[in-house]
């Protein structure tokens, strides 16, 4: 007689619903996506014009908005600090790599990162990273949206909130651009297909390049003519806002954000081709997907976009073959930094351009059976560069062997503070949204990491 | 009365037909008319297995809610208005808008009461069309989306003629997930039914990833190097358990067509964790005794003898080991076991409610709590009791109140777990590409060609949050596929074509919103869609573009 | 049919992870490479101490005469050791990059290192021209550089043949080079992909390679080892995997390699071949199945014997006497306390007729 165990009996009321309380903010009629539209409401709720809607209107000069940019080495996976950032060699966990001197007197990197080394006086370090979420899918929520879910509220990924303080919105260069080229990835392919804008809505989402994630269908049939592509799609826009605000509909919503990206989008094609950039380049940045998309990012920079996130899949974790892997990546991150760095500084973007190279946490002091290290959010470290950062600043110190923050612990929060900060976006300003309980884009008043603050 | 009564139920005490008419919940044509059990004393059982009529079940899904409603303190929204529920249902059972001709029909007749929407909803359970949407449905959640040459193949080797069939005869749950699960065909008539395991090459683990959301309404892939991180009852132990009941199978593909062997040996193995500790992979899963079965001693070799086999049926057919794993996992594992009714109920929820009752609707696990705990259970043990039938749980989730509420959302409500609003969701490929080719040609001709396309481009099947992309966006503006049906909406009987043939464009506008919409277009949508074709003179191009302009907006694209 | 057993005899706990051991012709002692030193173990009493240090780990020992042996790490350094002197006699500098391994000839004339750092050199992670030379040849006793010999990096394993005559080198994408030691010329040159991942699922790039490799007591085979390919490289589950190969032939053929049913998952890192009866002994990490390290005929390549170690074993020898094989390995490095397994050996042959 077969038997079954029962799972063990959940409290099936209280804990959900004391998350899905609303705000009770019954006085709110307009939509909530509404106000993030601006001028682009003007559509919907006017009945006049109607012939305005239907010529492509010469673009007007839109002023430049000279905000900052920001470019995101992301570094999924987990990259290991003891080969990059907080080297501890000789000790028993430090593994086969030496250390280096840089140009910042007393301060060593990995031997890896030998490029970097002589310019750690634009580089800001912090070894002093002590995050909560030791796995993968909850560990890139929270480094990339800054802070732990509050379901059935989606945070918005750093790359939406920069689009949608600092972008341009009438630019056709889509704002927050996701560089990746590989399609798999486990807990970061999932995460991949889940909601990355949150409650700012789909319109401040990412574009996704890189690898065979070419734009499909990125140009206009030969059939229909510009006019006639321009006309129907502003019909289309009418009756589908329309929809919208008479339905309260956020999955229409969602729809017509993704429609009023293609005339953008279909506009900067050419920017989203690898083999448009100079071959000279290319060979600087090094073969690697990762190199050549770093430079992408660069090259996006430079003709309008905001946000680019590089990434290529979840190479960093590795718990089987560490240094075999390690060895490979690390150059390669020096390399793209340096160039990164260097070339920024040479067109006169670096104070308005921040670059931050991290993963979701650190990897574990000692070695595992299998050749690798595990996962580690207690002690690890990052680094950025550019836009409102003071270079060759240290900030931080693990302990000898690197299991313990000893000096300036951090965490996400103060990370994003100090994120939001250089790019002069206020970190602790409250998201005015219908419908929407109180929620700060850094919780709880956490202070940035002044040290590394211009 | 095949399909009707769960032959693996135990037999009730009154004999013969009148037991099986007393046992089922009846599935009468066109007919609401059912029959109430009411005369409990002959069927007086100690188990809980009367099963309840229709109106029961209905009662109950609506009781349960409005007891969610009034614990969360908060009021559904009103009823959608006819036109809406017209369109609504059409999409749920049979995967495509109605007909203008079908719309006037069922406005004509009446939907107002319960009967009336009643027959409406049985006359598209019976039909064809039904079975062949929710075979879509559920060769997506059982298969998932591929490439089309493994479509076609899905085609060629019998899996679609067995998954219709099964829809087809409302073959009892339990009893088709058995068969797959088992995949020895009984005859020739169900070979397809063996492609579950076969499409998966001999990749056991992807079968064992496959079956614990398919069948249990879980996902384990976490589980494989560790036990899972977040949710405690789910352990790697169970994870490579699951494999070991599948890894003795091997395909061939001989006289007898594509088969799944068994063999009566090998398959023991150790898997290790991050630290290094490995362990036996014995024949364990959530929830039940693990299977006993002798393991090979260190170094003693197995051999794989001819008793350790029974004969096949014929010589084509491969033999089954006398201890099969596979059998056992069925016989053992699945049969009886609760989440297997729990994750079909939650499913199918989840498709006609837009959201499961547990969210999402492949992660029926601790850290995931249900909406309507009570609500869950209830419809869980009742499906049981109904012998596993799912038509009859379709029937019922579309007969409630909450499946007829109106889409927009209510301004004190924000959370869609309340189902005190009814969920707005995007239009499957297939069902996008049917609905099109009702509007452009008033049928729908080559289905495959046309789904093929669509089913590729928009893949999403039941996603955890409704997110529009712009890929969706520059295929429906740029891509060729739209611009050719468009263009092959020539023919007398089309929609171009008769639009062009009118002589007021306030005909067209009415056409169009109509045939698009289901619905009258208000003042000032009349006035914009006349003046855009009044600028352009009503010539077949304007006409196209207004097609396009609402075949593409958000009002068509999504079932509301 | 002989039946042979494993049976353990003496097990040794080191302080820190060997990767490489080396036991003297007596079988009195051992050297032992470990991530943090080179140490002698006496085999009897199992005492052992710390000789000396190399910049970093230990990668590879091997013994030259009856009291001097040879140590490489992936400091890059070759140093030769004295212990009737107890000395540190010399140290090289070999290559910039580590020495994945190393070898010695049999007629004790020449050492050989080999190196490679895996650097990216092309949009799919294909690995970069050579830095340096990969393979360096020095005479064993002077040190002096004889030959350096190209190959591309990173070349993960090293063998010479018994009669001392060809040196063979292995590397990431199972690339195989056998040079002639008399004249440093290419004799043969094949791939084999079998040994490679590149990483679908999470790492667009390439892992695995061979890690050992060994002649066959004829040198007209060469044997190699390592792991099969895996969508995931992460997750460690490659096939437990051995080839055979007849390089003498113009073109280099595949003769056996593990078969079906008798390997779970894991990297195999070490190969040791036996002197005299046609067996050899593959070991490594148990991932998945139930053995990491087992016994194979040398001609029919069938499994004869299987042994499960609990830990991750990086090398393996025979004794002289040929009834015993010392295995070494590493355990995962918990917390506080880190241990290095040296564990033992101990074969028993039962022959039954």
């Amino acid at each position: 007689m077969k038997k079954y165990q029962q799972s063990p009996s959940r409290d099936s009321h209280h804990s959900r619903n004391a998350m899905q309380h609303s705000c009770g903010s019954a006085e709110h009629t307009v939509h909530r996506r509404l106000f993030l539209q601006g001028t682009m409401a003007a559509g919907a709720a006017s009945t006049g014009s109607f012939s305005g809607l239907f010529s492509v209107p010469a673009l007007a000069d839109v002023a430049k908005k000279s905000g900052k940019k920001c470019i995101l080495l992301w570094l999924c996976g987990a990259p290991s600090q003891f080969e990059t950032w907080d080297p501890k060699p000789g000790t028993e966990t430090g593994g086969p790599f030496p250390a280096i001197p840089t140009n910042l007197s007393g301060v060593k990197v990995s031997s890896l990162m030998p490029q970097c080394a002589t310019i750690m006086d634009k580089l800001a370090v912090v070894r002093s990273m002590k995050t909560e979420p030791g796995e993968h899918f909850q560990g890139i929520d929270v480094l990339t949206r800054g802070d732990k879910p509050r379901p059935p509220f989606t945070r918005p990924i750093l790359g939406s909130v920069i689009a949608q303080q600092l972008g341009q919105l009438d630019s056709p260069v889509p704002q927050f651009v996701l560089l990746d080229p590989c399609p798999e990835g486990n807990e970061f392919k999932q995460f991949k297909a889940g909601n990355w804008a949150g409650w700012l809505g789909a319109e401040y989402g990412p574009i996704r390049a890189g690898g065979n994630y070419a734009i499909p269908n990125i140009n206009r049939l030969s059939e229909i003519s510009e006019v006639d592509h321009a006309d129907r799609e502003a019909l289309r826009q009418f009756l589908s806002r329309k929809f919208e605000n008479d339905q309260r509909s956020e999955a229409a919503a969602s729809h017509n954000a993704a429609f009023n990206r293609v005339n953008g989008l279909m506009s900067c094609a050419p920017l989203f081709d690898l083999n448009q950039l100079p071959e000279k380049d290319r060979q600087r940045y090094g073969g690697g997907a990762f190199a050549q998309h770093a430079l992408q990012a660069r090259h996006l920079i430079e003709n309008g976009s905001t946000f680019v996130m590089v990434a290529n899949g979840m190479p960093w974790d590795n718990h089987v073959f560490q240094h075999e892997m390690h060895q490979m990546l690390v150059p390669e991150l020096d390399n793209v930094l340096f160039q990164l760095i260097n070339d920024l500084e040479d067109r006169g973007m670096l104070q308005d351009t921040l670059v931050i190279a991290m993963g979701e946490f650190g990897r574990t002091p000692w070695l595992n059976d299998a050749r690798g290290r595990d996962h580690y959010p207690k002690a690890w470290s990052m680094a950025m560069a550019g836009g409102g950062i003071k270079g060759g600043v240290v900030h931080g110190a693990t302990d000898p062997l690197g299991f313990e923050v000893v000096d300036g612990q951090v965490d996400n929060r103060n990370l994003f503070a100090t994120i939001f900060e250089a790019l002069g976006i206020d970190p602790h300003q409250e998201y005015e949204l219908p419908g929407l309980p109180t929620f700060h884009r850094v919780e709880n008043d956490t202070q940035p990491i002044r040290e590394i603050l211009v | 009365m095949k399909g009707f009564c769960n032959p693996m139920e135990p037999k009730v005490r009154i004999g013969g037909l009148l037991g099986c008419l007393l046992m089922s919940v009846c599935f009468l044509h066109g007919g609401g008319a059912l029959e109430a059990a009411e005369s409990g004393n002959a069927v007086a059982s100690t188990e809980k297995m009367v099963p309840r009529n229709h109106e029961e079940v209905v009662a109950q899904i609506n009781q349960h809610l409005q007891r969610g409603y009034q614990n969360r303190g908060l009021e559904p929204t009103n009823s959608c208005d006819d036109r809406a529920f017209v369109r609504r249902v059409y999409l749920d059972l049979v995967g495509r808008i109605p007909k203008v001709a079908e719309l006037e029909k069922c406005l004509k007749d009446g939907i107002e009461t319960s009967q009336q929407r009643g027959r409406l909803i049985e006359q598209l359970l019976q039909s064809e069309e039904h079975v062949i949407h929710w075979a879509d449905l559920f060769d997506t959640l059982l298969m998932g989306r591929a490439a089309e040459a493994k479509y076609a193949k899905r085609r060629q080797h019998q899996w679609r003629a067995f998954l219709e069939n099964s829809i087809r005869t409302n073959q009892p749950w339990n009893q088709f997930i058995e068969e797959i699960l088992l995949a020895r065909p009984a005859d020739e008539t169900k070979q397809g039914g063996n492609w579950f395991l076969f499409e998966r090459n001999n990749d056991h683990q992807q079968i064992a990833e496959a079956i614990a959301p398919a069948v249990f309404g879980i996902r384990i892939e976490c589980a494989q190097c560790h036990d899972h991180m977040l949710v405690d009852e789910i352990k790697q132990s169970h994870y490579w358990g699951l494999v070991a009941f599948f890894n003795r199978g091997k395909n061939e593909d001989g006289k007898a067509g594509p088969q799944v062997m068994e063999s009566a040996v090998g398959g023991f193995s150790e898997f290790a964790d991050l630290l290094g500790d490995s362990t036996p992979n014995r024949l364990a899963f959530l929830e039940v005794d693990t299977v006993e079965e002798k393991r090979p001693g260190k170094d003693e070799k197995q051999s794989d003898e001819d008793e350790l086999y029974r004969p096949g049926r014929t010589d084509n057919v491969p033999r089954v080991p006398v201890f099969s794993r596979r059998e056992k996992f069925v016989t053992k594992v699945v049969r009886d076991h609760p989440r297997v009714a729990r994750a079909l109920v939650n499913r199918v929820w989840a498709l006609l409610m837009g959201r499961g009752i547990v969210h999402p609707y492949d992660e029926m696990d601790s850290i995931h709590d249900p909406s309507h705990p009570e609500l869950l259970d209830w419809l869980s043990q009742d499906f049981r009791d109904s012998g596993y039938s799912v038509r009859r749980l379709i029937r019922a989730i579309v007969s409630s109140d909450a499946y007829r509420l109106a889409s927009r959302r209510p301004e004190h409500v924000d959370d869609p777990a309340t189902f005190a609003y009814y969920l707005e969701r995007s239009l499957t490929g297939e069902q996008l590409a049917r609905s099109i080719a009702i509007a452009l040609f008033g049928d729908l001709g080559d289905d495959e060609v046309v789904n093929s396309v669509f089913r590729q481009q928009f893949p999403d099947l039941l996603p955890d949050e409704q997110v529009a992309n712009v890929k969706e966006s520059l295929f429906l503006s740029n891509g060729p596929k739209l611009q050719d049906l468009l263009m092959a909406s020539k023919q007398p009987t089309h929609l171009i074509p008769r639009l062009a043939g009118m002589d007021t464009d306030q005909e067209r506008v009415d056409l169009l919103f109509q045939v698009m919409f289901a619905r009258v277009p208000d003042a000032e949508e009349n006035a914009v869609v006349k003046a855009y074709l009044s600028k352009r003179g009503g010539t077949a191009e304007s006409i196209r573009q207004v097609a396009w302009s609402m075949l593409t907006s958000a009002e068509f694209r999504y079932n509301h | 049919m002989e039946k042979i057993e494993l049976k353990r005899t003496k097990e040794f706990d080191l302080p820190s992870g060997v990767l490489a051991a080396a036991v003297s012709a007596d079988s009195k002692q051992a050297v032992v490479g470990c991530l943090h030193g080179v140490y002698r173990l006496n085999l009897e009493s199992g005492e052992h101490d710390r000789l000396y240090q190399h910049d970093s780990y230990v990668s590879s020992v091997a013994w030259l005469g009856e009291h001097r042996f040879i140590t490489a790490g992936y400091d890059g350094e070759l140093r030769w050791f004295d212990l009737a002197t107890n000395t540190l006699v010399q140290r090289q500098k070999v290559h910039q990059f580590w020495s994945w391994d190393m070898a010695v000839s049999p007629d004790q004339m020449y050492v050989a290192s080999v190196t490679g750092q895996y650097i990216a050199g092309g949009y799919k992670y294909e690995p970069q021209a050579e830095k340096e030379p990969s393979i360096r040849i020095l005479s064993a006793a002077t040190g002096e550089l004889v030959w350096s010999l190209p190959h591309v990096p990173s070349v993960q394993s090293v063998a010479i043949s018994p009669d001392s005559k060809w040196v063979a080198a292995g590397n990431l994408m199972g690339e195989v080079r056998i040079y002639n030691l008399d004249d440093g010329s290419l004799e043969a040159q094949w791939t084999t992909p079998d040994f490679t991942s590149w990483g679908v699922i999470k790492s667009h790039c390439y892992l695995g390679g061979i890690f050992s490799m060994k002649f066959s007591p004829d040198g007209e085979q060469l044997l190699l080892a390592g792991m099969g390919p895996m969508r995931d490289p992460m997750a460690g589950n490659g096939k437990q995997l051995w080839q055979r190969w007849a390089w003498r032939a113009n073109e280099p053929a595949k003769v056996d390699q593990t078969h079906d049913g008798e390997a779970g998952e894991g990297l195999m890192e070490t190969l040791a071949v036996h002197p005299e009866t046609s067996h050899f002994l593959m070991g490594g990490r148990l991932r998945g199945g139930d053995w990491n390290a087992a016994l194979f005929d040398h001609d029919s390549g069938s499994r004869l014997a299987s042994l499960k170690t609990g830990y991750r074993i990086t090398e393996a020898s025979y004794l002289a006497d040929g009834k015993h094989v010392l295995l070494a390995g590493a355990k995962s490095q918990p917390k506080k306390n880190k241990k290095g397994n040296f564990n033992d050996f101990g074969r028993v042959e039962v022959y039954s007729v």
